[in-house]
């Protein structure tokens, strides 16, 4: 008789319990280990009964049924790999307004090209979200910036400024990757107090590649458009690289340069990474 | 003291509830005894249907599903 009366665990046993806060989850999936964990953090916030996770190429698409289920939840929640921000895009250009954002580099967690995904760091978004940290995001979007906004409330403008390259870190990058790498740096300490009195936020993003994108190494993107699409004239070209070649294991490599005005950059001057920023925001 | 108790047999949204129950009390510096119960016998004596289920002095605050941090802070302050 006993057995017939056994409690019975709210994991998969079809029972809906009364109280909780119905969530819906978004997460950018992109293409790197942070988008990655972004929706295995989705889904393992689905197993423990945070919210559900809903699929945000859908909600991009115009799905009916997912708007549905946006409108029915009582909290939206977007998990994203980077402030690139893609996941928060899409959803607040279908007129919703997301009540937690989770931004899985500002968790400390490097955005890379490896999809091998540690538990640790799902474990880290996991726990965020349990947490409401993601309310914390929202919050200092949100508040008016006194500065170009408009005081209404909206969001405020944001640059992220990415650089890409192959190497653990700027010590252990190509020579010409670690010399953008520290004047991308500089010119993002340099223009980030100007541009905050104007209400816009910058943040500097480092995306680790993995050895075989080495085309990729030494580019620069601005709100995720790269450098020589923003400045006009601009070329890509690759000189030999020998630290390259050291670093993948080559005899020989090559790395990214960049030409412009008849002059060949193999590591990126800041006036021209300054000039990008103002023409990524539409301010040149 | 507060007697904070978390019925459930182990699975991920009890040891979830755990792990958020944790964080509540570490964040409010309260003095409170966290229980795990995961024995059958005893969840069925208590006569809890439903897990994961959280007691906080001998009363239920959530059935079944998992409360987080701020709700926790929330119930263990008196405010839910």
């Amino acid at each position: 008789m006993r057995e017939q009366n056994l409690p019975r665990c709210a994991c998969g046993s079809g029972v809906e319990p009364a109280g909780g806060t119905k969530r819906i989850i978004f997460a950018c999936a992109g293409a790197s280990n942070a988008g990655q964990v972004s929706n295995e953090a989705a889904v393992q916030l689905t197993k423990e009964g945070y919210g559900n996770i809903a699929c945000t190429a859908s909600l991009a698409v115009g799905t009916p049924s997912t708007r549905k289920n946006v409108e029915e939840a009582d909290e939206v929640i977007v998990i994203d790999g980077c402030p690139v921000g893609c996941a928060r895009q899409i959803i607040e250009r279908t007129g919703i307004t997301p009540d937690q954002e989770i931004v899985v580099t500002d968790l400390g967690i490097k955005k890379g090209g490896s999809l091998d995904l540690s538990e640790e760091d799902v474990e880290t978004v996991v726990s965020a979200a349990w947490e409401g940290r993601g309310r914390e995001t929202r919050k200092r979007r949100s508040e008016p910036s006194g500065g170009r906004g408009c005081g209404c409330g909206g969001s405020m403008e944001t640059l992220v400024v990415e650089w890409r390259h192959i190497g653990s870190d700027v010590e252990e990058t190509c020579e010409r990757c670690g010399e953008t790498g520290r004047t991308v740096m500089g010119v993002v300490e340099e223009i980030r107090p100007i541009l905050e009195e104007e209400g816009i936020t910058v943040r500097f993003v480092e995306t680790v590649l993995p050895d075989e994108a080495i085309a990729e190494s030494n580019s620069i993107l601005f709100n995720g458009v790269l450098l020589e699409d923003l400045i006009e004239g601009m070329e890509v070209t690759s000189t030999p690289c020998c630290s390259c070649a050291c670093i993948t294991g080559q005899d020989d490599a090559e790395c990214r340069a960049v030409k412009y005005n008849g002059e060949r950059y193999e590591a990126i001057p800041p006036e021209l990474i300054a000039r990008a920023a103002l023409k990524a925001l539409g301010l040149e | 003291m507060v007697l904070i108790e978390v019925f459930g047999t182990g699975c991920v949204k009890c040891r979830r509830m755990i792990k958020n129950v944790e964080t509540a009390v570490k964040d409010l510096g309260i003095d409170a005894e966290v229980r795990k119960i995961e024995s059958l016998d005893e969840i069925m004596d208590r006569g809890v249907m439903l897990t994961p289920t959280l007691y906080v002095d001998g009363e239920p605050k959530a059935v079944g599903h998992v409360p987080c941090v701020e709700d926790i802070r929330r119930i263990l302050l008196g405010e839910m």
